[in-house]
């Protein structure tokens, strides 16, 4: 008396599919749970009996033999309970031969037996081969999102045994008021007063894919700003929404689903974020880390220079290849991360908020504060801005800001334009595109030369200068070559830094 | 027994107390006037020395140390490191010089010219986290006092008194003969080169003027030198002009040791908002006098006695072939560090059209940028 049923874990952001192979045989009572279960998969046995036996059907009082296939995949977690009590009960015959043969269970079991849902449903059901899928009430939608399976939800173990049995019919899916959720109301850009640089900065951040550091004292304005910069972002397409909102379902980040992630999502670790949490892994269940959270959407590390410097430099794996790479003796896998990140930070541990002669810092403490960044890493930032308070005048007097659907609209003509070159934005060009793309017509060529005799610009920057310049003059519509005009506010929209270069007299 | 074995004698004796460990300028000035130095230095060392204002523990320790260095002599350890050793009140030229001082320092070290005493000396001091505006107010007058003839004395500390001692090389590579030497007083031995930014500076003023410190080789810069180090050059100085000190500076100390001996106390204007200004401005307004350029400086000396001539000299023009928004943007910067938001705020014009004047301005050196904020320069 064997049964295989089909079911998937998770690892990472990828499900796996696993076939639980239950053999109910002649020998002393027992159950036995093989195949590289952790502890919490484990613990399944006691959930799965005591499911079962509050369903009033009758526990095989024999030897139960349950093998997780492939045996060599370690599986953690509570999702494959429901497939195993279907094993049990289909090798104990008190469910008909071949009822469950074409779906996948997944699903965790409560003492009574009401099925829970797992985390990263939707990954999961995309493991599942079976042209047909059972999964808890509260997930039924997100497990539809693929529109790959027929996706059954029932609410309770008692409930599946009846419909398989045939004895009652599916219970009716919930009517899933949260389906088209209300769209969450996003910070305006309107709301932000003066800050013509960091608006400005903002655009070219969200138009071109251009990292963005702000430095400037506590008060000016730095989260106001970075909190608006998602606003910016065009919606994501359906295989990107698809893709985000699987990284999300892993997570379990979202406790009550919530359809599709339509927009991009925008992340704000504290800086007391250990680098497992940023980056993603961990030794019990491999999880995504807030950089994976952030795919598609914004990483805003306020007080970047609070951030311990090995933390820092594990992001630059990330924003190099859009990916996080996680490999263990036992397994290895990647987790999507292509995020915009905008750092904020104090331009020295005092805040110096009047500029250079108003900073009360030692020299050691400046030289301490400067090496918390490293060079390669303030590189990324294509974009780098010194803000301070805007004018109180401005503050209570001023008229409010353009709103963000109007600049959303520049961003998304910018964006366009951008994939007429074959990227999906400018700051992914390589240095032969930036070449190709982004010429400079005679004056803004003399200026440029200009920077780079005066040493304000080095080589590197200066292509980076030419990418954001491009992408200023494809916010303004105007085609290449690149007038003086853009070149000098990619120039000035580079030129904050922090304690470190300050010193240089 | 010769007279120079003697001397020779008892100059190591005062270096081998000012290399004890732990000692003080005061401590230092105690010792010396126990008698003579190699006697001291012999009581010490057989710990027969007591004194009710020396610790005893310190006292204890220095014996053991007193053996060690009695053996070497110092004297000539210095000498081959090119460093002289003077006993301040055995030499008459330091002794005049420090003659205001109630603590003068018992020994100095010096490296470099010790004609420098013969000019009229002026020290040039202020803040380490200096703005654009202090250090080239600094560098022009250290450039123009040290060209005619004055010997310009500072700190060797970032900002402010490295600006000054750049100045006044510039005008020593400028016309050698004529110039007035640069010169340093330091807050620690004069092998150490501190702060790390100067060290060129410091080998540089060692080569073509005087390099000064009371602390023996070695001695590594610790807080209260440097305040002890501000009354040497408010003594050697004839006026001492702060440049730009924020409110509790230690370039003010040294104004206030200057004032109490009688020196001219002078300072530079700066913006009343500028934090980095503020001390200067509060001298002034304690009644220092007003220092605009080193024509102020040399009626003071009274070197000259007309100061009007000059004063067109001093005020910074801008430059002649501005476009008509650079100008635009150059009155909005005004004398204050200013971001890119202000400027685009006060000209009221569009961010890019501030850009590419801010960039024209940049390139015509007329205006300097660091970390995101704009100063006026002097072209």
């Amino acid at each position: 008396m064997l049964a295989a049923v089909s079911s998937a874990v998770l690892t990472g952001v990828e499900g796996h599919p696993v076939t639980v192979e239950v053999h109910v045989g002649t020998g002393l009572p027992s159950f036995a749970i093989v195949g590289l279960p952790d502890a919490s998969c484990r613990e399944s046995r006691d959930r799965v009996r005591a499911a079962v036996t509050s369903c009033r059907v009758q526990w095989p009082s024999r030897r139960i033999t349950v093998n997780l296939a492939p045996s060599g995949l370690r599986k953690a977690g509570a999702g494959l309970d429901l497939a195993i009590a279907v094993g049990i009960l289909a090798a104990a015959e008190e469910i008909p031969a071949g009822s469950w043969r074409d779906t996948g269970f997944l699903g965790e079991l409560g003492l009574d037996g009401s099925v829970r849902p797992v985390a990263g449903t939707l990954c999961l059901v995309d493991a599942v081969d079976q042209p047909a899928v059972v999964v808890a009430d509260r997930v039924a939608s997100e497990a539809a999102l693929l529109g790959r399976h027929r996706v059954r939800s029932v609410p309770h173990l008692a409930a599946l045994v009846a419909a398989l049995r045939g004895d009652g019919p599916w219970p009716d899916p919930p009517v899933d008021r949260r389906a088209d959720p209300v769209s969450i109301p996003m910070p305006d850009l309107a709301e932000v007063r003066g800050h013509e640089l960091g608006r400005r900065a903002l655009e070219v951040s969200a138009a071109g894919g251009h990292h963005l550091l702000m430095v400037g004292p506590p008060g000016a304005g730095k989260t106001l700003l970075a909190e608006r910069l998602g606003g910016l972002l065009p919606d994501l397409h359906p295989s990107e929404a698809l893709e985000v909102t699987r990284i999300h379902s892993a997570a379990a980040e979202r406790d009550s689903f919530a359809g599709l992630v339509r927009r991009p999502p925008t992340r704000a670790p504290h800086h007391s974020a250990s680098q497992v949490a940023l980056i993603g892994g961990g030794s019990q269940h491999l999880r995504p880390g807030e950089v994976s959270l952030a795919h598609r959407g914004v990483l805003f590390l306020d007080e970047l220079g609070e951030f311990p410097a090995t933390v820092l430099d594990a992001l630059r794996t990330p924003l190099e290849d859009g990916v996080v790479r996680i490999a263990r003796a036992e397994l290895r896998t990647t987790l999507p991360a292509r995020f915009l990140l905008v750092g904020a930070m104090n331009p020295c541990p005092c805040g110096a908020a009047g500029g250079p002669g108003s900073c009360r810092c030692s020299p050691a403490q400046l030289a301490r504060y400067g090496r918390r960044l490293s060079g390669p890493f303030l590189d990324r930032f294509d974009v780098r801005i010194q803000l301070l308070p805007p004018d109180p005048a401005l503050l209570v007097d001023g008229a409010p800001g353009e709103a963000t659907a109007s600049v959303a609209a520049r961003v998304a003509q910018a964006r366009a334009r951008s994939a007429d070159r074959g990227v999906e934005a400018n700051a992914a060009l390589d240095a032969p595109g930036v070449d190709r793309h982004a010429p400079l017509d005679h004056a803004a060529a003399r200026l440029a030369e200009g920077a780079l005799r005066s040493g304000r610009l080095s080589a590197r920057g200066y292509r980076r200068v030419r990418c954001v310049a491009l992408t200023l003059a494809d916010l303004d519509g105007v085609d290449p070559p690149i007038g003086v005009e853009h070149l000098a506010e990619a120039l000035v929209l580079r030129t904050a830094g922090v304690a470190g270069d300050r010193s240089a007299a | 027994m010769t007279r120079n074995d003697d001397d020779q004698r008892r100059l190591d004796a005062l270096v081998v107390m000012a290399s004890l460990e732990g000692i003080t300028p005061a401590r230092l000035r105690t010792l010396a006037t126990l008698g003579d130095p190699t006697a001291v230095v012999d009581r010490l060392a057989r710990r027969r020395l007591h004194h009710g204002a020396l610790p005893r523990g310190a006292v204890e320790q220095w014996a053991g140390q007193a053996v060690d260095l009695r053996r070497r002599s110092l004297v000539d350890e210095y000498r081959a490191a090119g460093v002289q050793v003077v006993e301040v009140a055995a030499d008459p030229r330091w002794g005049a010089a420090l003659a205001t001082l109630e603590d003068p320092p018992v020994v100095l070290f010096c490296r470099g010219e010790v004609t420098a005493l013969e000019h009229r000396r002026v020290a040039v001091v202020g803040t380490r986290a200096a703005t654009a505006y202090g250090r080239e107010v600094a560098g022009s007058l250290g450039r123009d006092l040290a060209g005619e003839g004055v010997a310009v004395v500072s700190g060797l500390a970032k900002g402010i008194d490295a600006a000054a001692h750049r100045g006044a090389m510039v005008a020593h590579h400028g016309d050698g003969g004529s110039a007035g030497p640069p010169v340093a007083v330091v807050a620690n031995g004069l092998d150490i080169g501190y702060p790390a930014d100067s060290r060129r500076l410091q080998v540089d003023i060692g080569r073509c003027g005087l390099l000064l410190s009371e602390h023996p080789l070695g001695r590594r810069p610790a807080p209260w030198q440097f305040l002890a180090r501000n009354r040497i050059i408010a003594a050697l100085a004839e006026v001492v002009v702060v440049v730009e000190s924020h409110e509790r500076g230690g370039a003010l100390s040294t104004a206030e040791r200057a004032a109490a001996a009688g020196r001219t106390v002078m300072a530079v204007p700066g913006p009343v908002r500028s934090a980095a200004s503020a001390g200067a401005n509060a001298l002034l307004a304690d009644g220092a006098e007003v220092c605009r350029h080193a024509h102020d400086v040399f009626v003071a000396l009274g070197l000259t006695t007309s100061a009007a001539a000059a004063a067109a000299d001093a005020a910074v023009g801008a430059p002649g072939d501005l476009s008509s928004t650079g100008r635009v943007v150059l009155d909005a910067l005004g004398w204050e560090p200013a971001t890119l938001d202000q400027l685009v705020l006060r000209s009221a014009l569009p961010l890019a059209t501030v850009a590419v004047a801010v960039e024209e301005l940049l390139s015509c050196g007329a205006v300097a940028t660091s970390g995101g904020f704009y100063e006026r320069a002097a072209p």
